[in-house]
């Protein structure tokens, strides 16, 4: 074909293009909007395994996710140590249900605790090697500076230089510094402190033994070298029953396949999404179907001229793809500066990656071309006979 | 009009009429879904609140959640209760604990313990069950908790786990009793033990210690006088580890951390939002592109003679028509949407009455706007163009 008609077909008329470009486009955010709170909402929940400098991840038997806390007996950790193919095992602690931050003797929320050995590289936060001297001290934290403001310190404000008055469990907590990590659905706050701190705020861990007796997560390094399914294979072997070897990606896939299918939020965001995609569906039907009406006595005469229902086929599924691209483009710039807004405006981590606006632009021309067969029958109905 | 012309219009070209007819339907649906699932926020804010029996309710100071109430001194209830207008004030404790079921099913639980003689409950039906908790190790628990809690036939409690025992914080419990209240975005299950028996399961709660204070007031006392009076008592006394609400300010301010400091209300309130704007531009989109299609007729009309203002109503009651074409499929539609999303999540979607009228109402404006927009097209129409 070296005329692009449906080219131009679709830019013939300018005004009907800018309608069509805005319903499909509002159609590309609407998809985008709900696949972006959908994944703010994950991506808010895996950021502490994300940070792990781990290749596998030891886990109770029991645990789901990371609001099950289930916990396991530390001496699986010494014994995840002596496995072939292992360099390194650290046990790493989490607390949440019945943590307590009170700051000037009124403001009192639940806040996260995260602690392991400060000698131990587990987590990848560039601030603790910063403060790891001032946290070795008795009733120290750093503070999440993306913490929501309920604690009592103003956004912007530098606690350290403020140091309110702050209590912990009812024991003295004097903050060092800040770190970046996020909140999510479970906790509005997060605290990092030594594992000897940690022990010293919750004695009643692991009631009748030492608080750290009793681990959240064992962070596994392997050896330079090994196979890491191999020794994920190994370890499992070796461990008892009571505790999984997970790898990394393992772990942050089952911490997602948690939040989808045990609780509403993967259910109710991508029916929000289909819905996006169905109103797409219906708009670039009446565009495209509205363009072949107009043009029934152009494609009379070119039948007439004896062109074939497959040229009119190929014609009509190439304007449906014009269709999505020209709309994406711009459906991808709104959405760009809604994610923006939301972003700043709420704290919500709102991710926009080229893998995520492929998906939304596969969406867009599925849409497109759904539409496209819809509306086919018009044209492959045209005949020259009605023309005159 | 003798002719219904807005009718014929649309009668005549059925297929391009479907069409737009589920434009708007689905704008409408669009809409009707994202106010549910706002709508799941809310309720998850009240439904605990709406099944307690209180008048004022004493909480600890700026535990954000519900679940997130931490104990305070019980002494604040006997303050309370000696106050003028208060006929009496029972404690509950709350906490989130470690359901296990037999078959070994893991997954936090929110729990009360509660004083099975006092009026705790305005929920009848768990309200008379409390007598069923006649041993520390008895519990109620809610029919509509998540299956992963583990129910004898793996969707839902009920009779065949009366009886059943499971563990909480690793220690023995029994079913003795089930009641239906609901899941929410706080707490996907709940039990409800006897006092005696929360402390069991938790032997560390701070003794004379309680989660939520319940006020019930004489008759005739004014909640907000008496709220009004229990602050001041506390205020006098430096009580600052207390807030005071009425049943309808706690509401008010859970609603508030759910919808706007939550994430999840934050979202659902801007899918509002985007639905909204989306809806409206869909709604446009149908509404200009008819008008397009109808130009050379109304060219022609204005060529007879036929005023703006009688082609103005005829677009208008186009408008209309589809609106209404529109809505009524879709309220079906999202209907149907909030009993799959019910079934799907356990989280129940009221279609209320008000909702629904606020839907017609902006599809109505939604479209009569756009046919407005659309209408200026038609003022440019000139018959000259026609031909």
């Amino acid at each position: 074909m070296r005329t692009p008609l449906a080219w131009h077909n679709l830019t013939h008329n300018r005004r009907r293009l800018a309608v069509a470009l805005a319903g499909v486009g509002f159609a590309v955010v609407l998809m985008f909007t709900e696949l972006g709170f959908r994944n703010a909402l994950f991506d808010t929940t895996i950021q502490i395994p994300e940070k792990l400098n781990a290749d596998l991840i030891l886990a109770s038997k029991a645990h789901k996710g990371l609001v099950s806390f289930e916990r396991f007996d530390r001496q699986r950790i010494y014994q995840a140590r002596g496995c072939p193919g292992v360099k390194a095992v650290y046990p790493f602690y989490l607390h949440f249900y019945g943590v307590f931050w009170k700051a000037r003797g009124e403001v009192i929320h639940p806040i996260r605790l995260l602690a392991f050995s400060l000698s131990d590289p587990v987590i990848a936060i560039p601030e603790i090697a910063v403060f790891a001297r001032a946290l070795e001290e008795p009733g120290t934290a750093l503070l999440d500076r993306r913490s929501k403001p309920l604690y009592g310190i103003p956004r912007g404000a530098d606690p350290v230089a403020a140091q309110p008055a702050i209590e912990l469990n009812h024991r003295a907590l004097r903050l060092v510094g800040e770190f970046e990590l996020g909140t999510d659905f479970l906790a509005d706050g997060n605290l990092i402190l030594s594992d000897r701190n940690f022990a010293r705020f919750l004695p009643g861990r692991a009631p009748g033994k030492d608080p750290l007796s009793v681990v959240d997560l064992g962070v596994v390094q392997v050896a330079d070298g090994a196979d890491v399914e191999e020794v994920r294979d190994a370890l499992a072997r070796l461990l008892p029953d009571d505790v999984r070897v997970y790898t990394k990606q393992a772990f942050i896939d089952r911490e997602i396949a948690f939040w989808n299918n045990s609780t509403p939020i993967g259910y109710v965001f991508f029916l929000g999404m289909m819905i996006g995609f169905l109103v797409g569906v219906v708009v670039c039907y009446q565009i495209i179907s509205a363009d072949i009406s107009d043009h029934v006595p152009e494609f009379a005469t070119l039948k007439a001229m004896g062109y074939r229902n497959r040229y009119f086929m190929g014609f009509v599924l190439q304007e449906a793809f014009l269709l999505s691209i020209l709309s994406f483009l711009p459906g991808l710039l709104v959405s760009l500066g809604i994610y923006t807004l939301l972003a700043k405006g709420t704290g919500l981590l709102m991710v926009l990656n080229a893998p995520r606006a492929a998906f939304i632009f596969v969406l867009t021309a599925a849409m497109c071309l759904c539409s496209g067969v819809l509306a086919m029958r018009k044209v492959l109905a045209a005949d020259p006979a009605d023309l005159f | 009009m003798k002719t219904p012309l807005a009718w014929y219009n649309l009668a005549h070209h059925k297929v391009r009429t479907v069409a737009a007819v589920a434009g708007v339907m689905f704008a409408v649906v669009l809409i009707f879904l994202q106010l549910g699932f706002r709508g799941t926020a809310e309720r998850t804010a009240s439904l605990v609140y709406e099944a307690l029996e209180f008048d004022i309710l004493i909480r600890s100071r700026n535990s954000g959640r519900l679940s997130q109430s931490r104990p305070f001194p019980r002494v604040r209830l006997d303050q309370a209760a000696s106050a003028p207008g208060v006929a009496g004030a029972s404690g509950v404790l709350l906490n989130y604990l470690r359901w296990q079921s037999t078959r070994g099913a893991t997954r936090p639980i929110l729990a009360l313990g509660v004083f099975p003689d006092a009026p705790v409950f305005s929920n009848a039906e768990l309200q008379t069950k409390l007598r069923l908790l006649t041993a520390p190790e008895f519990l109620l628990i809610d029919r509509a908790s998540r299956a992963e809690f583990d129910p004898a036939n793996g969707a839902e409690f009920g009779d065949q786990d009366l009886g059943t025992e499971a563990e909480l914080d690793r220690r023995r419990v029994r079913i003795v009793g089930h009641f239906q209240l609901g899941t929410t975005f706080d707490a996907d299950g709940m039990v409800v033990l006897s006092q005696e028996g929360f402390r069991r399961v938790q032997p560390a709660w701070p003794s004379k210690h309680v989660s939520l204070g319940l006020v019930r007031l004489e008759p005739g006392a004014d909640p907000a006088a008496v709220s009004e009076e229990l602050r001041r008592r506390f205020a006098e006394q430096q009580a600052v580890d207390v807030d005071v609400f009425t049943r309808d300010q706690v509401i008010e301010h859970e609603r508030w951390v759910w919808l706007w400091q939550q994430s999840i209300g934050l979202i659902f309130t801007m899918g509002v939002a985007v639905a909204l704007v989306v809806g409206s531009v869909i709604v446009y989109q149908v509404l200009s592109s008819d008008v397009t299609n109808h130009l050379p007729e109304y060219a022609t009309l204005k060529a007879m003679g036929y005023s703006d203002g009688f082609l103005s109503r005829v677009v208008l009651a186009q408008a209309v028509i589809l609106a209404l074409l529109g809505f009524a499929p879709g309220l079906a539609l999202s209907q149907a949407l909030y009993a799959l999303t019910a079934w799907k999540t356990r989280l129940p979607l009221d279609m209320t009455a008000g909702r629904v009228a606020g839907v017609l109402g902006l599809s109505l404006v939604m479209c009569v706007v756009s046919g407005l927009l659309a209408l200026r097209k038609l003022r440019g129409a000139d018959p000259a163009d026609l031909y």
